[in-house]
């Protein structure tokens, strides 16, 4: 691309600009800082969506009784459930069972403060969810 | 309240900028296409099933890690890469380094890093940074896909040095031990060796799942989708993966190519040959081709539906892209060849060729 072809569109950046390589009138390589480009935008979205409404699936189980409010920390932290028994370092046949709402509401406070740690959550935040899913795009197109 | 004289470099690929920012710091002046060609960052690989995440598994540069230390080996730099298991010595660590005026690269998982925006964090270990100081607010950070440096505090990088999964950092720190001497001729043959590198393993390596193979395995696959997905919206987050990996997470546009371009050039310069300049032109090229390829997922993606006839076209464009680069890749390694090692040596002495 040429430097001032370098694409500036709006995009999940919040302001900030990453650096771009493009050539300058001469035919030399030149950084050019660019706001974003809006097929990686496009790109993006799609998978902004998919953990929106990963996070919606699980805040609904969760309500429903379904399943434990871990289910929904998972997802907002974009963890699979092999990634999620990785970062607390237990098996996860044990994370399976602790996914039942009735196994999760008999945890001992050793248990719970474990998974707070690992959540960086306060032990309130981590028995309950938030009275609306958190949103990284809004509402699906 | 320490804090190192480091200056910040902005860099599209976040380890070719730390590495290039941290030899520059030790009196070694290096940009970040010379430090990403020198390492060999340029690469292809696709591997024929998901990932745990869900997305297609590629890569459009080597393991993390790979262009500091092979750099490093290639210049001849004194430099240490350090794991660590817990943050207590790890942090120690870094205070102790910095105390000897030493900034230090870690590699970090996105997500935690609290400074970054909060849509572009997610799930991602291969994020390099460099910690240059420390105050009240926290460690003073310099992460090269930002404009400026940033303040982390401890309790979040702590959490992205030692985050699991995937190619987990392992709380993985690099510094370089001793500052760099590197004469010019060593410079040339280190530029040298990184061209035939990456020339080989992008064109001859006899394994579908590496090189222009991989970008052909992928088109194939690909088109593929739309049948093979009975949700039209799998095969399209499939297809704006690709896309994401290619252009969002620090690539400098079109999945490094346009970097890789930029070093070719800089090659033409250090190695005094202009048929580089040629080919920085047509790596320049590819790099459209590739970013057609994401203008076209694009609207795609925006449409929502997983036509046949859109996936086998932009299958088309990224099949089109891989024998390119094989062409180029295989020209470029034939030339390096070619030229005698002797006239290396000869040109850093001041002689004729």
């Amino acid at each position: 691309v040429k430097q001032d072809e370098v694409p500036q569109d709006d995009s999940f950046l919040d302001g900030h600009r990453k650096a771009a390589y493009a050539v300058d009138e001469k035919g030399n390589y030149v950084v050019v800082p660019s706001k974003g480009y809006e097929a990686e935008v496009a790109a993006t979205a799609v998978a902004l969506y998919e953990v929106d409404r990963a996070v919606q699936h699980a805040w609904d189980q969760v309500k429903r009784g379904e399943v434990s409010p871990l289910a929904y920390h998972f997802a907002v932290r974009q963890w699979p459930l092999s990634l999620a028994a990785a970062e607390l370092g237990i098996s996860r046949l044990r994370l399976w069972w602790h996914l039942k709402p009735g196994a999760f509401a008999g945890l001992s406070p050793a248990w719970k403060k474990r998974y707070c740690e690992a959540l960086a959550l306060t032990e309130a935040q981590l028995v309950t969810v938030p009275d609306a899913p958190e949103k990284l795009m809004g509402q699906a197109p | 309240v320490s804090q190192l004289s480091y200056n910040h470099l902005h860099s599209a690929h976040c380890e070719s900028g730390v590495t290039a920012a941290l030899l520059t710091h030790h009196g070694l002046p290096m940009t970040e296409p010379m430090a990403f060609g020198i390492g060999s960052g340029l690469f292809f690989i696709h591997l024929p099933f998901k990932s745990v995440f869900g997305a297609p598994n590629l890569s459009f540069r080597k393991a993390p890690g790979a262009v500091f230390k092979t750099l490093g080996r290639r210049l001849g730099i004194e430099f240490e890469v350090r794991h660590y298991r817990d943050a207590v010595k790890a942090n120690a660590d870094l205070d102790a380094l910095l105390a000897q005026g030493t900034p230090i690269g870690l590699q970090t998982n996105v997500y935690w890093l609290s400074y970054m925006p909060r849509r572009f964090r997610f799930q991602f270990n291969a994020h390099n940074l460099v910690v240059y100081g420390k105050d009240e607010g926290g460690w003073r950070v310099s992460d090269p896909v930002l404009e400026e440096p940033q303040v982390c505090t401890p309790e979040s990088l702590d959490r992205a040095r030692f985050a699991k999964g995937f190619l987990a950092p392992r709380g993985r720190a690099y510094f370089i031990a001793r500052p760099p001497k590197v004469s010019s001729d060593r410079l040339r043959t280190a530029v040298r060796r990184g061209i035939l590198s990456t020339g080989f393993s992008m064109s001859r390596i006899p394994l579908p799942i590496f090189g222009h193979k991989a970008i052909w395995l992928l088109a194939d696959r690909m088109q593929k989708w739309p049948t093979l997905y009975k949700d039209p919206h799998d095969s399209i987050s499939q297809l704006a993966m690709v896309v994401r990996m290619q252009e969002e997470i620090g690539t400098g546009g079109a999945g490094f190519r346009y970097l890789y371009a930029a070093f070719l050039q800089q090659a033409a310069v250090v190695l005094d040959d202009k048929r580089y300049q040629e080919f920085s032109a047509t790596m320049t090229g590819i790099g459209d081709g590739w970013r057609s390829f994401a203008g076209k997922c694009a609207r795609i993606c925006r449409a929502g539906k997983a036509d046949v006839d859109a996936f086998a076209e932009v299958a088309a464009i990224v099949h089109a892209c891989g024998e390119r680069e094989r062409a180029l890749f295989d020209q470029i390694f034939n030339h390096e060849k070619a030229r005698p090692r002797r006239a290396t040596v000869a040109l850093a002495a001041g002689q004729p060729q």
